[in-house]
């Protein structure tokens, strides 16, 4: 069973637009802290479709594994935050990650979902990643 | 009670019986088995039915999926296709793939489509040129 939100994940910092651990994080998002900066981003696995089954014996199944990435941006940031967010579209569509044989990014544009509790702007950019196997 | 029909595979071999290689990425099967039929009514005395004859037997498959060029089983086909071979096809309906057909078949198309969205995908038709036999 692939995990395709670190495998995202590692795709973001391979595009050096993170850093796992520093600034880039699996798992849904968490409040700045000691360890958690303001501007940071989350990478959380969302569903998807299937798996299917190819009729093959039942050896392998089709299935699109749905990736969110929620980026949050420093108070008052909004625009530095929008391209963080495009950038994070950017490397992911159509990237060539091990494992899927596309990546596929599910809107034109990221998404801003407003201020959370504490006026940091978060923006959200939806994936999918094709697998079979 | 229904059988699983991701239990299905579709072995392809240049010869008949074992062997070969399992086609991949195949997500839908037709296969029938089918035999002509001769209308040989003769309206003769009372008869008052029609009367019928099965003759020719005829196989016919045909096999989509994703589009996997370097599969073993596709290039037999597509071999086959050009001539350079020739092509058994095994269809299993058991996970054991124990139990199925085999006929020997010519290839008579294989078309490929491409949509942005999605996996490259291949359709391919064959016909019968064997009588089938029922495995095991």
């Amino acid at each position: 069973m692939p995990s395709p939100d670190l495998d995202v994940a590692n795709a973001l910092q391979a595009a050096a637009v993170g850093t796992v651990g520093t600034d880039l994080f699996v798992g849904r998002m968490r409040p700045p802290s000691d360890v958690i900066p303001q501007a940071v981003l989350f990478v959380a696995p969302t569903g998807g479709a299937g798996p299917t089954p190819f009729l093959d014996g039942g050896s392998q199944d089709y299935s699109i594994f749905a990736v969110q990435v929620l980026v949050r941006g420093d108070v008052g940031t909004y625009l530095a935050t929008q391209a963080k967010a495009e950038s994070v579209l950017a490397a992911l569509h159509k990237a060539a990650i091990a494992g899927y044989f596309q990546t596929l990014a599910r809107t034109p544009q990221p998404l801003y979902l407003g201020l959370d509790d504490t006026e940091h702007p978060i923006f959200s950019v939806n994936v999918e990643l094709f697998h079979t196997g | 009670m229904a059988t699983a029909a991701y239990n299905v595979s579709v072995v392809v071999h240049t010869a008949a019986g074992a062997g070969g290689n399992t086609l991949n990425g195949i997500n839908d099967i037709s296969f029938s088995l089918s035999r002509n039929i001769v209308d040989i009514s003769d309206m003769i005395g009372s008869a008052d039915f029609t009367k019928r004859l099965a003759t020719l037997k005829d196989f016919p498959i045909s096999l989509s999926g994703q589009y996997l060029p370097a599969d073993a089983a596709y290039v037999t086909l597509k071999n086959s296709f050009s001539g350079l071979n020739d092509a058994f096809i095994r269809i299993f309906t058991d996970s054991g793939a124990t139990t199925g057909f085999e006929v020997q078949v010519v290839v008579e198309s294989i078309e490929l489509s491409f949509s942005p969205d999605g996996a490259q995908e291949v359709s391919i038709s064959l016909q019968s040129t064997s009588n089938v036999t029922f495995l095991p």
